[in-house]
């Protein structure tokens, strides 16, 4: 928010009802990353004011810090910024594929919000990753296993929640699959043969296998060709529509941010430079590098 | 007593700073108060730049003003500060109470129009079909050509798409109605229709703000005009009050 | 060093045949008990104690060389030469046979090392029972410990290479990719064709490899009344199953574990219809039946010749 000025305000703060937000299914306070030995400069010595995201006294990379923000159910919160503006830590963070420096997140569905989802044993993390979360990698062999069949990789998700019979795995994921429209014919084959949007299409289909409360998405269309990219993003348009899942999306495409996400956070050098509605961020951005972004883009 | 007005404006500035422009400031309001009344058709009127369209946007919240208070007094009766709510208290708002119409909404790509229309509806708890039904009989009475309904409304000429937007923003009547220059881009005989629908829907409760390039279109929908010039309120009150002499000032 | 016999004839010709293992190893008397020292036991029966405390859990030891080959039973024998003292009867089978060279030797080195161990072909004469790639048909009691040589402990192998994510896999109960394979296998083959070593769950916790055992004696190890231990000497793990513990085959609802099918076909030597059955090709082509487990067979054998002769 920009600075505003209460004086002139007609009413008396104690008027306005608090903003009212329904009660968040994920919270984050206070989220760092660092990769590299560390000092107790490197907060303050890096961030979207120095230019950079690289400690000048340690040389550590401050990938992320002093990330915060909240998500309300079935909301889309878009995460844009260029390369190594750490947006994708973020979601590394939060499903648990890298351990945070520092930082705090909660999320509603998992023990009612009151654990700390950075702080818990690895095995309650995997309940968590099995049950609460689907994360959709733009790399495919990140997230997929090419070498087992595009239903077998489905199923992996139901097989880690106890699904042990054959044929309601495969009806499970054939139709998971062919909400995705990927043909049940295809069901049985290595998803390496797949096209690079078939491959996207059997991700998405592996990170709602469990009808998580929360998707992540990173960098889903990049480097697809852009009338594959289309069908994608209406597939994921689609899911919103239908599930009411909530989702973070990482891109540094704001064409893709602008047609998903309700909210968005702009990262530039590890921070958040800016944060809010995704018509304001896009029609009045506050930020000098949310404008350069936003002036450079074709939206 | 008296019910408090839907909305109460004080001293509403925005301020752009052009980082890009080495930091050149713009201002596009100067300090803004009125209120509007629950129920009232307000038209907004003035020179381009004049700094309309920001005040619609401000109070949409897609610009975010740079002082002032923007009071509005919710369906459940409490008051909430646009000019600084949480997003999510924003969105929770365009959702259910607010609604924006402009001519330069740019519709979501490979969304048929039908669908697109559907979709508050359908936001709303109505049934898919049913809101397609309605959707459907919205556009027939815009006169969107029966082909188009199934069409993507990207492909749409200006007019098409306009009245795209505005069957969008009126299938689902929101309580708090913003229309920038709704009938821009439309024939006469599709304005007639679209301030039609737009008299409906105000008789039907919606308190409705719009800015109207038509001085004569203005006096005909709107009880009240607020005159905005150079981001400053220059002039309010009852439309029909509305003299010959101020077309001078509109664009 | 080359030595010219010819040339020097001193060296008897006796030098230059094939030595014996005791020739080259001095008498038996210069070895420590059952060949290990105290201190390789000592190592070997702590990791067989905190294998017995968590069944299936593979324990790391310090696996010591052995007089065989690694891959050759070396851990199973390992555990056998920890566990047997004065008094044990040893039994040792290499795929069924009380006869196969590998088992002749090993009977052969505890006979010449452990005095007071008594060998036989017998299993219900055993205290302690070797074996590779087979249980014995009989059940057994709770005072026989079973030690099953294992060449590839790590059931997880096949879908992770790394032994630093297996551990991790095994400490945290992560099976589920263990369950695609399964899937991969039932919907490429029609069903879990794993032939032996078949994957169980032991205790409810942990997936064990069984060593390559077939699925018709993966049964024997659920519930059963004996110890069984499992030595790995290349990998140098130990794990056990203790007496009375659950160990269940991972199978599907719908594609349930299944053994062997030898229905319409008998032993062509004892005719016995309830035993694992080894194919063997005759001249000709045609396909005879033999019970894998020998001894078994014998007893059947000289049992029946006994009841004729008495008639």
């Amino acid at each position: 928010m920009p600075p505003t000025d209460a004086t002139n305000g007609q009413l008396p703060r104690s008027a306005f009802r608090v903003p009212r937000s329904p009660d968040a299914l994920l919270k984050v306070e206070g989220l760092a990353k660092r990769y590299g030995r560390g000092c107790d400069r490197c907060y303050e010595l890096t961030g979207p004011e120095h230019g950079t995201n690289e400690c000048p006294n340690c040389g550590t990379l401050v990938a992320c810090a002093e990330i915060g923000f909240a998500l309300a159910p079935g909301q889309t919160l878009g995460i844009v910024g260029e390369s190594g503006s750490g947006k994708s830590t973020v979601l590394a963070c939060l499903y648990g594929d890298t351990a945070p420096a520092a930082g705090r997140a909660y999320l509603r569905s998992f023990e009612d919000g009151r654990r700390d989802i950075f702080d818990i044993a690895p095995g309650e993390r995997r309940t968590l990753r099995n049950f609460q979360m689907g994360i959709v990698y733009q790399h495919p062999h990140k997230g997929l296993n090419l070498r087992i069949s595009a239903g077998g990789n489905v199923a992996e998700r139901l097989m880690a929640t106890e699904w042990r019979r054959v044929a309601d795995i495969r009806e499970r994921a054939g139709s998971l699959l062919g909400r995705m429209e990927v043909p049940p014919s295809r069901m049985d084959d290595l998803p390496a043969f797949f096209s690079g949007g078939m491959q996207q299409r059997v991700q998405i289909a592996k990170a709602l296998a469990n009808g998580p409360s929360l998707l992540l998405l990173d960098e889903l269309t990049t480097g697809l060709d852009v009338s594959v990219q289309a069908g994608v993003l209406d597939l994921i348009r689609e899911i919103q529509a239908a599930s009411g899942i909530a989702m973070i999306i990482v891109s540094h495409d704001l064409g893709v941010i602008r047609l998903l996400a309700e909210r968005t956070i702009v990262m530039k050098d590890g921070r958040i430079a800016e944060a809010g509605l995704t018509d304001q961020i896009l029609e009045d951005p506050q930020h000098p590098y949310t404008q350069l972004l936003v002036s450079s883009a074709n939206v | 007593m008296t019910a408090p007005p839907l909305l109460t404006v004080t001293d509403l500035r925005k301020e752009f700073v052009l980082h890009v422009l080495g930091g050149k400031r713009v201002v596009a309001l100067r300090g803004l108060s009125f209120a509007i009344e629950r129920g009232a058709f307000v038209g907004v009127l003035g020179p381009s730049g004049g700094g309309k369209s920001s005040l619609l946007k401000c109070l949409y919240r897609t610009y975010l003003p740079t002082g002032g208070t923007i009071c509005y007094n919710g369906a459940d009766g409490a008051a909430l500060d646009l000019a600084r709510a949480d997003d999510d208290a924003i969105l929770a708002l365009r959702g259910a109470e607010i609604g924006y119409v402009s001519q330069f909404l740019r519709p979501a790509p490979r969304v048929t129009a039908i669908d697109l229309v559907a979709r508050p509806l359908i936001g709303r708890g109505t049934g898919r079909d049913e809101a397609r039904d309605w959707a459907a009989t919205l556009l027939r009475r815009l006169s969107l050509p029966e082909d188009l309904l199934d069409g993507y409304p990207v492909l749409f000429s200006g007019g098409e798409q306009q009245r795209v937007n505005i069957a969008r923003a009126l299938i689902a009547p929101p309580r708090l109605l913003l229309l920038d220059e709704p009938t821009s881009a439309l024939d006469a005989t599709n304005q007639e229709t679209v301030l039609g629908l737009l008299r409906e829907t105000h008789a039907a409760g919606t308190t409705i703000i719009g800015t109207f390039h038509d001085l004569a279109v203005l006096r005909r929908l709107a009880d009240r005009y607020l005159h905005i010039r150079d981001g400053r309120l220059a002039g309010e009150g009852l439309a029909t009050g509305l003299t010959v002499a101020e077309p001078a000032t509109v664009a | 060093m080359v030595i010219d016999q010819q040339r020097d004839p001193q060296i008897p010709r006796s030098a230059f045949r094939a030595p014996r293992l005791s020739a080259l190893a001095g008498a038996p008397e210069a070895y420590n008990y059952a060949f290990l020292d105290e201190v390789s036991k000592r190592e070997i029966r702590r990791a067989l104690l905190k294998a017995v405390a968590i069944p299936g859990y593979q324990v790391p030891f310090g696996a010591r060389e052995m007089p065989i080959a690694r891959g050759w039973g070396s851990g199973g024998l390992q555990v056998t030469l920890a566990t047997l003292g004065p008094g044990d009867t040893l039994k040792v089978i290499d795929q069924g046979t009380d006869a196969g060279v590998n088992a002749v030797n090993i009977r052969r080195l505890v006979e010449r090392t452990a005095p007071g161990v008594a060998t036989t072909y017998s299993t219900a004469e055993a205290t302690i029972i070797q074996s590779r790639h087979r249980f014995p048909e009989e059940s057994l009691r709770a005072d026989q410990i079973m030690v099953l040589q294992v060449p590839l402990p790590e059931p997880l192998r096949m879908v992770e290479p790394r032994e630093s994510v297996t551990r991790q896999l095994h400490a945290e109960a992560d099976y589920t990719r263990v369950w695609v394979h399964l899937y991969e296998d039932v919907i490429t083959n029609g069903e879990i064709s794993r032939a032996s070593g078949y994957p169980v769950m032991v205790n409810g916790r942990y997936i064990m490899s069984p060593s390559p055992i077939p699925r018709w004696d993966i049964d024997k190890l659920h519930q059963s009344a004996s110890l069984t231990l499992l030595g790995a000497g290349r990998e140098k793990r130990i794990y056990a199953v203790p007496p009375h513990t659950n160990v269940v085959p991972l199978d599907f609802e719908d594609y349930p574990f299944r053994v062997e099918d030898f229905s319409g076909k008998r032993c062509a030597r004892c005719g016995a219809t309830d035993t694992y059955l080894d194919e063997i090709i005759v001249n000709g082509g045609g396909r005879l039946y033999a019970c894998s487990d020998t001894a078994h067979c014998d007893e059947r054998v000289s049992a029946e010749r006994e009841t004729r002769n008495a008639e």
